[in-house]
């Protein structure tokens, strides 16, 4: 056996002694009864509909930035009406715009969902919802129905949407409240210029044949021109057209290179025949569970890269996992995927070693920061199949907002913040008391080994503090080795502590004196 | 069965899900332990873990990736757990660890080797060898736990035997009291 495997036996060997065998006996019991009353997070919404739920605070506050972001292109007086302020009365013509056939993007089951919006009186909009396979109606077709009314120009409201199964069964949410009680106030949002709704469980639904109000394509997506097996077409990256950083960037958007699923299903088509104009919209590790995030996390994601760059103006960038909240939990979508754009130059000046954070962030190159010093843009960029879910479906971005700049932290300030942090609480240690104060304030110093006297009860006289590792980018994480002399320098009690960015914390097993293991209290 | 378990609980059969949770508690715990080295902190990672298993199981899009999913899942919980409540519960936690099985003398000498080493390693370090060694999950399943691409996964193992392996050496030769490098007071 070689000096490898001897070390890996030895180390299983550890494990093995130092595991507990068992659990105590009321940690399933406990966790059980938090399940109990724990609702899982598939609703309805997904289910019998195929709308990815919205998942969290974060997601709300996304479809609320984009229904502003909308509202914001039709006016301010209607902003307030029809996102945090009371009802508006409609202009006459606001309910033209969600009037027709709607399809929504989530295909997960394979069925599919229509919605047929039309005007009803004066100032009432009805809609007809049908489901070829619901699973809220044991995989039977479903329909629903409502009648409501818009507040403003761009939210559609439905208070109480009645829901059928076809085959005349009962229609049963799959888990949390009454299927009833989750329909009540549907509403969908209309974003006027890409022509699509997204309703209160942040689903998508685009309209039939590419009516919508949506704009033209931009010059850098490919045309889904009806030419299905022209490998000729030219590719995005080939064309022409101005850049997008030749141009202001859009304040927020929506689908991308698409604009609809008509040309989605067409891309679909030509992809599947092969077209490298639209083959690359195809990714399959996208829609693994266990290769989604490794596809983030590694250079390559096109459909991400190709609108940082093309549509962004972006030339440089990083996956941010530290912003968003990345989200896949309906097959064809991945959401709150944040990315952040470096700055020119190949070096970070604060940081100029590789870009390393603990089981988040990958490897990278120096990543600089493209406002300042120390702030980064930031954004967060959905990604959906509209039309073909799985591993031959094409991806598109649906849709993308800014965040609040990322921000690296300074190194120095937090050298300074750490070392300051260290110092109170080893004087502390010296003057035997108050150090239990420093770190916790909660009284535990009993537990701290060897927290103000060596083991023969000398009182410390004075210590040291060495920098092992960091700082570490981006939030300037350090690891120390703290050191206590008693005895005027012939004992030495040694401690490993961590700076994470926001507080100091170390390792009581780490404890030695004078290179012994102390044991813990 | 596990596959019709997981689909069952998926459509949430809660008593479905009792019975994958019953048969993964005691490895998760452990594992949990091994990672957080803390009783406390491994119970409530545990209990997150489980938790969020049952909560999030509907998005899991492949039941036969279960195991990797809640492997990942504990991950997350010890990760979250032990950046966002160990900063101080760490300083003054005690790890009581119970062997499960009697020491040997050598055995002894050996953990108490491994110990030392491994108290010098990063927690990245720690994290990947208990993955690997005590859950016995492959590079793909340990970067899929740790959502780092299988590269990162593969190289982050290796310099771990390494740096465990100079740590045992410096455990041997290093001097008391040596004067360190780089003192900021």
């Amino acid at each position: 056996m070689n000096a490898t495997h001897d070390l890996e036996r030895r180390i299983s060997d550890y494990y093995a002694a130092e595991a507990p065998y068992r659990a105590p006996h009321w940690l399933l019991t406990q966790a059980l009864d938090v399940i109990d009353t724990t609702p899982q997070r598939r609703t309805w919404a997904r289910r019998p509909w195929r709308i990815p739920t919205m998942r969290s605070t974060s997601a709300r506050l996304g479809l609320t930035s984009v229904a502003i972001a909308t509202v914001g292109l039709v006016g301010m007086t209607f902003l307030w009406g029809s996102v945090i302020g009371p009802a508006t009365s409609p202009s006459n013509d606001a309910r033209s715009a969600f009037v027709g056939t709607w399809f929504s993007t989530s295909d997960a089951d394979g069925g599919t969902q229509t919605m047929t919006v039309r005007a009803s009186g004066e100032d009432g909009v009805e809609i007809v919802v049908t489901d070829d396979i619901a699973s809220v109606c044991s995989r039977t077709a479903s329909t629903m129905t409502g009648t409501g009314r818009l507040v403003g120009d761009t939210r559609l409201l439905i208070p109480s949407p009645a829901y059928t199964c076809d085959d005349g069964t009962k229609a049963v949410a799959m888990s949390g409240a009454p299927l009833q009680e989750q329909l009540r106030n549907l509403s969908f949002v209309l974003d006027a210029e890409a022509g699509y709704l997204t309703d209160n469980f942040r689903g998508m639904w685009l309209r039939d044949g590419g009516a919508a109000p949506s704009p033209a394509p931009r010059a850098a997506a490919p045309s889904p021109a009806p030419r299905a097996s022209d490998t000729s077409a030219p590719q995005p990256s080939d064309t022409s057209a101005p850049r997008a950083s030749d141009s202001a960037p859009q304040p927020s958007g929506t689908m991308w290179p698409q604009s609809g699923l008509e040309e989605v299903r067409q891309a679909q088509a030509f992809a599947d025949a092969g077209d490298r104009a639209y083959t690359w919209q195809v990714d399959p590790q996208l829609s693994f569970d266990d290769l989604w995030l490794d596809r983030l996390n590694q250079p390559g994601t096109e459909i991400a890269e190709r609108f940082l760059r093309e549509e962004m103006g972006w030339d440089k960038f990083l996956f941010n996992p530290f912003v968003g909240d990345l989200d896949h939990g309906a097959a064809d979508r991945i959401g709150g995927i944040g990315y952040m754009r470096c700055g020119p130059g190949d070096t970070n000046p604060l940081y100029p070693g590789p870009a390393v954070d603990l089981m988040t962030a990958p490897l990278a190159e120096p990543c600089a920061p493209s406002i300042d010093d120390l702030r980064y843009e930031s954004l967060i960029l959905d990604l959906t199949q509209p039309g073909q879910g799985g591993p031959t479906g094409v991806w598109v971005v649906s849709g993308w907002r800014p965040t609040a700049p990322f921000a690296q932290a300074d190194p120095e300030v937090a050298t300074a913040e750490a070392q300051a942090r260290l110092e109170d609480h080893l004087q502390a240690r010296i003057e035997g008391k108050g150090a239990e104060g420093s770190v916790d304030g909660r009284g535990m110093s009993v537990d701290i080994p060897l927290l103000y006297a060596t083991t023969s009860g000398a009182s410390y006289e004075r210590y040291e503090i060495e920098r092992s590792s960091g700082p570490t980018w981006p939030f300037g994480s350090m690891s120390f080795t703290i050191r206590l002399f008693a005895d005027g320098g012939e004992t030495v009690v040694e401690q490993q502590v961590q700076w994470n960015g926001a507080g100091i914390w170390h390792d009581v097993t780490t404890t030695t004196e004078n290179g012994q293991p102390v044991p813990l209290p | 069965v596990q596959t019709d378990l997981v689909d069952r609980a998926r459509r949430g059969d809660r008593e479905a899900f009792g019975v994958l949770a019953a048969g993964a508690v005691d490895r998760l715990h452990a594992i949990a332990r091994l990672l957080l080295r803390d009783a406390d902190l491994a119970e409530d990672a545990t209990q997150d873990a489980l938790v969020r298993a049952w909560r999030d199981l509907p998005t899991l899009r492949d039941v036969d990736r279960f195991d990797a999913w809640l492997h990942r899942l504990l991950v997350r919980s010890c990760t979250d757990i032990g950046r966002h409540r160990r900063r101080w519960r760490t300083e003054v936690s005690i790890v009581h660890l119970e062997p499960s099985e009697p020491d040997s003398v050598a055995g002894l000498a050996n953990r108490d080797q491994i110990e030392r080493g491994l108290r010098r390693l990063n927690e990245a370090q720690r994290t990947i060898l208990v993955l690997h060694f005590y859950a016995g999950l492959s590079p793909t399943e340990t970067a899929a736990a740790l959502e780092i691409p299988v590269g990162t996964a593969k190289s982050r193992l290796h310099y771990a035997i390494e740096a465990l392996r100079a740590a045992l050496a410096a455990d041997e030769r290093i001097p008391v009291g040596a004067a360190p490098e780089g003192r900021l007071a």
